[in-house]
């Protein structure tokens, strides 16, 4: 069609028969006729509005579709403009009816209880509704309460609807208003808690929140001054009497020393009773005496917890250590009474010196003495048949626990060796951690001195008693668990200082290296998978086994030794130590008779023919069992070696406990099977040869049994990802979810919905608020017109008076001019 | 006459330092004593005598007086060494005065005069050296002789410079006093005390010490050295081969013989050409050593040859092929005597060898299985050894029989071998399965027989022939029960899966005692060491009856007393 637009309009509207004549009969068009003047009216609206679409392309907006969908789903049409033209009116009904209610309270609001609540019954509602006339009648508040003398009723008679205030809560405000400063908190709190309890719905403003905080900080503000004024007429008062106070506590003083004077004799009696009955065991209630069952529970529990500890950490696992107790309550005797007397004994006795003695060096014989002459350093108080000695305390300060070996030494020259002990002890006892602070620190370093002295008195020419010995290692052992970290650290430094020795020479092992390795087996846990201080031990151990000269009658012994102690270290935790198995067979081969004979490929360390070492037993000769002395093993000589071949046997045997639980205990056992075969021969007649072959080949044949190939990499088979794709069998475009848990559907529907509702408004709320903000501008813009119109007018108005002012001024001034 | 002169010279020469016993001396010192008035001169009187030769000709007469004095000193008196000190370093400088003047040569223009005046200085200057190298041989009672002998040395060398310069055929024609340095040599090679041979073969021998600084200091002393010795091998002054040998060992054993051939400083002014170049060094060198090695050398120094070989020797020699017989007689050797430690030596050598000339050697993969001999896991060779053996299995066409027969023979060492050494056996053995996964078969068999034996024969010597395949290494689920906790949780690696795709052996090489202790000393302390918490009533002594029938520990150390 061509031409313009309006051409096009009227042609169209022609067509339609909307302009032009009107009565045109067209022919074959019956239903104009038959149809009644209403629908055709309808008719020639819906023709209008036809035609108006077809000429304005932007008023409609179609969705556009891709692809043609297999069940035609109809694509919508949406008219933006006209949706557009009802929001906006609607928007601006509401907006309209908003502003006139602005700023203007009025109307009557439903305040009754529940009215909007549409969870309640009516029961539910009229029930609460009359409790709460009953209360509120009750109620001081109510208007008819003549006691009621808030004076919150300033304003005279208020609206109520059941007792209950109309207004909107701004009568607080109003109140506030008018009583300024004057309106007391207490009343406004009050105010306020009720009005939290009546009206929970009601939110304050800004300007309420703020007020309140600032009237309570005043409050307090107010609170505090008053209570500081409280305080300090308080303390004047104080101050006043004080000199008075003073006055009195003076004179008492002068009184007293003027008593003390005269009955010396009975104050020195009182005070001895006085410290004896201090010292004298109070009558206090003591703990219930536990029965014996329960004592040996306690302790096995107590074990048992320790065992479990223990093979945790022989699993290599950490174990979260509890504290024991407060250490400082612990004496280092403490629970054997036996010592304590053992320790009173020594005190009392001839070498009853006071610490500083030990450094004086004075004899013993002269300090008893001094110990009487001066009694008020140190006060000796019998009490039964026991004496204690309590010192001065200000003399401790000269006594100095002794920091280095070389300090040691110092104290410990007038002492015998078999004194050592004592002295030692002597020096825990005085410095026990509870006795000062510090104390337990300086007995930390004492613990390492002590160590050192251990392996000093190992080393020394004159072998020292086994006693002295034994009695260092249960001191240090109980050091240990008192002072573990000073201790272990000083082990670890010996060890240290050993490993370099080793480095860096031939082996030349010591007492004091074998004593070493010994205290560390007995005071720690060797069975521990990871530990500060037994694993370099072990691997110094097998350093040492490993360098050893199997041909020398001392280096055997040593190893014997060693290897006895590797068992110790071992028998809980059952490792295995391959240096050991390579010590023993090579050190039985060396001592046993005729080790030519021998079958050498069933040896580990033999290659070939195995000669004499030149220590090896005769063929005729006799095992025997004997007790090595370690301080001797210099002197060791051929004439040990048959209880030495003796010793290894054992040995072997204790091991065999080890080994048997091996999965290789077969190729472990080949080489002493072999040897013990070979031993019993000759020792038929001793009876540790023959059990160790029983024993051994006993448990061969049950492992040999048992000896199946490993299955190490057994493990579960882990399945491969598969990635295959879904197909749904009924497949259906209109159906949303396939989920055939109906709760979860349902679940998922209703959270889509949930979100486009949520989108749909907000997009509403922010339309909202663009049409306010809108509208504002424009009231704003029509605001600012009348202002100027009207101050337009003022000034045109002001200025055509002024006007006619000047002109008349004018005139006046001419006509004067002209008088003149 | 020049002729003739000059050969009496070189033939008293020649015959001089032949003479070893002292009677020989003796006459020769007679020969002198005809010549001049025998007296002892005091200490004034010599330094005056040399005052006067050096002041005019006419008291050259004044040499064979000093000379003399050689013949009265006795080795035992600390005054006489003293003096022949102070003699030699007078008369050292008088023939320096002469060499340098150029007294001690004459050309065919010169006067008959002067040609007997030269050839007779000559005759001195000769004597003069034979003195210094007797002196060298004098026995040391006390410290002032060790000085003397270090002077001597040092004026030899002295000498070696001074006569290479002056003495050449003519001016700057290079010329190297060989003779000179020859006679030294032999005489140095002889000197020392087996009493101070060290275990490695090599002896603490102060002169040597002090020529090995020089020697090492200049090129041509180094070419001549190896030059010279190689043709004295068989001389009969060379007596004492084992002495020699280590006098030779101690020269050479540390460090390389040349680090930068072309910058190398040369003690005398006109080096001759053989001496400055690689080549003629390098078969000097090579020929030297050969030599040596043909004779009956002992243990101690085969093997610390054996550790030269490697960096000392084949990087110098132009015919390394030519060590091939040395090192396959001490590798037959060290399996004759079930030494590992020559073994591995040898076969570092060996494979040096196949590496550069294709070296083939027959039944190599059975001697390699014998060499995993109970000692093997202890030497301290085992870290090169383990490097090479890494690179001979590699192959992928070795026969998986034999790969698991090395498996299970070193699992089978590890139950006797130290940490440093399982260390090395756990990784490597995995490297091994990983590489032929035939063998997994030895931890893991899932199908065994009904009646299964271990077939394994652990004394079969063909590693083709041992069953192992048909094994399981028992040993190595053992080892996860090590007393090292490290090595306890390395060997679980064979029950776990096989993530990795190979452990990098060298991390796992050298972990001595030292290290390991270290590594365990210098951990932190954290928590409290764990204590013993059962009571045992004695350290020492013998267990009681009671405590035995009750299976109860009373002592710690059973059987043992303090």
């Amino acid at each position: 069609m061509a031409g313009s637009q309006l051409k096009k309009l009227k042609a169209t509207l022609k067509e339609a028969g909307l302009t032009g004549q009107t009565n045109v009969k067209q022919k074959g068009k019956r239903h104009s006729r038959k149809t009644p003047s209403d629908t055709r009216r309808d008719d020639r609206a819906q023709v209008i509005s036809r035609i108006r679409e077809q000429f304005n392309p932007f008023e409609v907006r179609k969705g556009k579709t891709k692809f043609e969908v297999s069940n035609g789903r109809s694509v919508g049409v949406a008219k933006p403009s006209v949706s557009k033209q009802v929001g906006e009116q609607q928007r601006r009904a509401a907006y309209d009816v908003t502003k006139s209610r602005r700023n203007k309270v009025g109307g009557v609001i439903d305040r009754r209880f529940g009215e909007n609540d549409k969870n309640m019954t009516p029961e539910e509602k009229m029930l609460e509704r009359f409790t709460r006339e009953r209360q509120s009648q009750t109620s001081k508040n109510s208007l008819y309460n003549l006691e009621d003398d808030d004076g919150s009723d300033n304003d005279g008679i208020t609206l109520t609807h059941y007792g209950k205030s109309l207004s909107l809560g701004d009568n607080n405000e109003d109140n506030e208003d008018g009583d300024g400063d004057g309106f007391t908190i207490v009343t406004e709190k009050r105010q306020l808690d009720e009005e939290t309890v009546d009206q929970p719905s009601r939110k304050r403003t800004k300007a309420e929140v703020m007020q309140e905080v600032i009237a309570k900080s005043k409050f307090y503000k107010q609170q505090r001054k008053l209570q500081h004024e409280k305080d300090s007429e308080r303390i004047m008062d104080l101050d006043d009497e004080f000199e008075d106070i003073l006055g009195e506590l003076k004179s008492m003083q002068n009184e007293n020393t003027n008593d003390s004077k005269a009955p010396i004799e009975d104050e020195t009696k009182y005070d001895e009773t006085l410290r004896a009955l201090n010292l004298d065991r109070r009558a206090v209630p003591a703990d219930r005496t536990k029965t014996e069952e329960e004592i040996v529970k306690e302790r096995e529990e107590k074990m048992q917890k320790l065992e479990q500890d223990r093979q945790l950490r022989m699993q290599g696992m950490d174990v979260e250590k509890t504290g024991e107790g407060d250490e400082l309550d612990d004496t280092f005797w403490a629970g054997s009474d036996e010592e304590v007397e053992e320790l009173g004994d020594f005190v009392d006795g001839e070498k009853n010196v006071p610490p500083e003695e030990y450094f004086e060096e004075s004899s013993s014989e002269g300090t008893t003495e001094k110990i009487q002459s001066t009694p008020s350093e140190s006060v000796t108080i019998t009490i039964g048949n026991k004496k204690v000695v309590s010192q001065n305390s200000s003399k401790k300060t000269h006594f100095a626990c002794p920091e280095t070996h070389e300090q040691f030494l110092h104290i410990l020259i007038p002492y015998k060796v078999e004194e050592h002990l004592d002295v030692i002890k002597r020096i825990l006892n005085l410095y026990q951690p509870r006795l000062a602070e510090g104390n337990k620190e300086k007995l930390g370093v004492f613990s390492t001195v002590i160590l050192g002295h251990f392996l000093y008195l190992a080393d020394l020419e004159e072998p020292v008693p086994q006693s002295v010995i034994e009695g260092l290692m249960v001191v240090l052992r109980e050091m240990a668990s008192k002072y573990n970290e000073p201790l272990t650290q000083a082990f670890r430094s010996e060890l240290k200082k050993l490993g370099e020795k080793l480095d860096s020479d031939n082996v030349t092992v010591k007492l004091s290296d074998l004593l070493l390795f010994t205290v560390i087996g007995y005071v720690y846990s060797t069975s521990d998978m990871y530990h500060l201080v037994v694993n370099p031990t072990v691997i110094l151990i097998t350093e040492v086994l490993e360098t050893l000269d199997i041909s020398n009658i001392q280096h055997l012994l040593i190893g014997t030794y060693l290897a006895d102690l590797l068992y110790q270290f071992q028998s809980l935790s059952k490792r295995i130590i391959p240096e050991v198995n390579r010590f023993l067979e090579r050190s039985i081969i060396s001592l046993c008779p005729e080790p030519e004979k021998l079958d050498y490929t069933q040896l580990y360390t033999a290659t070939s023919h195995i000669k004499p070492s030149g220590l090896n037993l005769q063929s005729n000769s006799k095992l025997a069992s004997q007790e090595f002395q370690l301080t001797h093993f210099h002197e060791a000589s051929v004439d040990d070696t048959p209880a030495l071949l003796e010793k290894l046997l054992q040995i072997v045997d204790k091991f065999t406990l080890i080994w048997k639980e091996k999965s290789s205990f077969v190729e472990i056992s080949v080489p002493f099977i072999t040897l013990s075969k070979h031993s019993v021969k000759y020792y038929a007649s001793d009876k540790l040869v023959v059990d160790l072959l029983g024993k051994l080949n006993q448990l061969y044949k049950v492992n040999i049994k048992e000896h199946r190939p490993l299955k190490l990499q057994a493990h579960r088979a882990i399945s491969i990802m598969t990635n295959t794709p879904k197909f749904e069998e009924n497949f259906n475009p209109d159906k949303k979810s396939y989920d055939p848990n109906r709760d979860r559907q349902e679940l998922n529907k209703l959270r889509s919905q949930f979100k486009k509702e949520r989108k749909l408004t907000l997009k509403e709320l922010r339309k909202d608020t663009r049409f306010t903000a809108r509208e504002q501008i424009k009231e704003k813009k029509k605001q600012q017109e009348e202002y100027h119109a009207r101050m337009a007018y003022i000034y045109n108005s002001i200025s055509t008076e002024e006007g006619a002012d000047k002109n008349q001024y004018d005139r006046e001034k001419k006509m004067r001019k002209k008088g003149k | 006459m020049k002729k003739e002169s000059k050969k009496t010279a070189t033939k008293s020469l020649r015959s001089k330092p032949n003479a070893k016993s002292p009677l020989t001396k003796a006459t020769s010192k007679g020969d002198l004593l005809k010549e001049t008035e025998a007296s002892v001169l005091s200490l004034e009187q010599i330094s005056q005598l040399t005052e006067e030769i050096k002041s005019s000709p006419k008291f050259y007469n004044n040499i064979p007086k000093l000379l003399a004095q050689y013949t009265y000193i006795d080795s035992s008196n600390i005054e006489d060494i003293t003096k022949a000190r102070k003699l030699t370093k007078l008369l050292f400088k008088v023939f320096k005065k002469l060499l340098t003047e150029g007294r001690l040569s004459f050309t065919a223009r010169d006067t008959a005069d002067k040609k007997q005046i030269s050839s007779w200085l000559r005759a001195r200057y000769e004597a003069f050296k034979i003195e210094l190298l007797l002196s060298l041989q004098i026995v040391e009672l006390h410290q002032e002789s060790k000085y003397y002998k270090l002077d001597i040395l040092d004026i030899v060398i002295k000498l070696i410079k001074l006569e290479s310069s002056h003495c050449g055929p003519a001016g700057t024609e290079p010329y190297f006093a060989t003779k000179l340095y020859r006679s030294l040599l032999l005489t140095l090679l002889q000197t020392g005390d087996e009493k101070n041979s060290l275990k490695d073969g090599t002896i603490d021998n102060y002169l040597i010490l002090e020529f090995k600084e020089v020697l090492f200091q200049y090129q041509d002393l180094k070419y001549y050295f190896f030059h010279e010795i190689q043709q004295e091998l068989n001389s009969t002054q060379l007596e004492n081969k084992v002495l020699a040998f280590s006098n030779y060992l101690t020269l050479l054993y540390d460090q390389p013989i040349y680090e930068d051939f072309d910058n190398a400083e040369y003690l005398v002014e006109y080096v001759p050409k053989l001496a400055k170049t690689e080549l003629h060094f390098k078969l000097a060198f090579e020929k030297c050593w050969l030599g040596l090695l043909n004779w009956n050398i002992s243990f101690a120094q085969n093997q610390t040859v054996l550790g030269l070989v490697h960096k000392r020797l084949l990087p110098f020699m132009e015919n390394q092929q030519q060590l091939m017989d040395f090192l396959t007689d001490t590798y037959d050797l060290g399996f004759e005597n079930n030494h590992v430690n020559t073994c591995i030596l040898s076969l570092n050598g060996l494979f040096e060898l196949m590496k550069n000339y294709n070296l083939e050697y027959p039944d190599f993969f059975t001697k390699l299985y014998r060499i995993l001999n109970p000692d093997l896991l202890h030497s301290p060779h085992k870290t090169r050894f383990f490097r090479m053996l890494d690179i001979f299995l590699t192959g992928d066409y070795l026969s998986s029989t034999m790969i698991a027969s090395f498996i299970k023979k070193l699992a089978r060492l590890s139950l006797t071998a130290p940490i440093s050494g399982i260390v090395i056996v756990i990784p490597f053995i995995y490297n091994l399965l990983r590489r032929h996964p035939a063998c997994m078969v030895l931890i893991h068999n899932p199908n065994p027989a009904e009646n299964y034996q271990d077939p394994y024969d652990d004394n079969e010597t063909d590693p083709d022939n041992t069953r192992a395949i048909e094994s399981s290494v028992w040993e190595l689920e053992t080892l996860a029960t090590h007393y090292h906790p490290n090595i306890a949780s390395l060997a679980k690696i064979f029950s776990q899966p096989f993530h990795k795709y190979s452990y990098n052996l060298e991390d796992f090489l050298d972990w001595d005692c030292a290290k390991l202790l270290d590594g365990e000393l210098s951990k932190k302390y954290k928590t409290e060491a764990g204590l013993e918490f059962e009571p045992v009533d004695r350290v020492f002594g013998a267990e009681s009856e009671e405590a035995q029938l009750k299976a109860q520990r009373e002592v710690y150390m059973s059987g043992w007393v303090w």
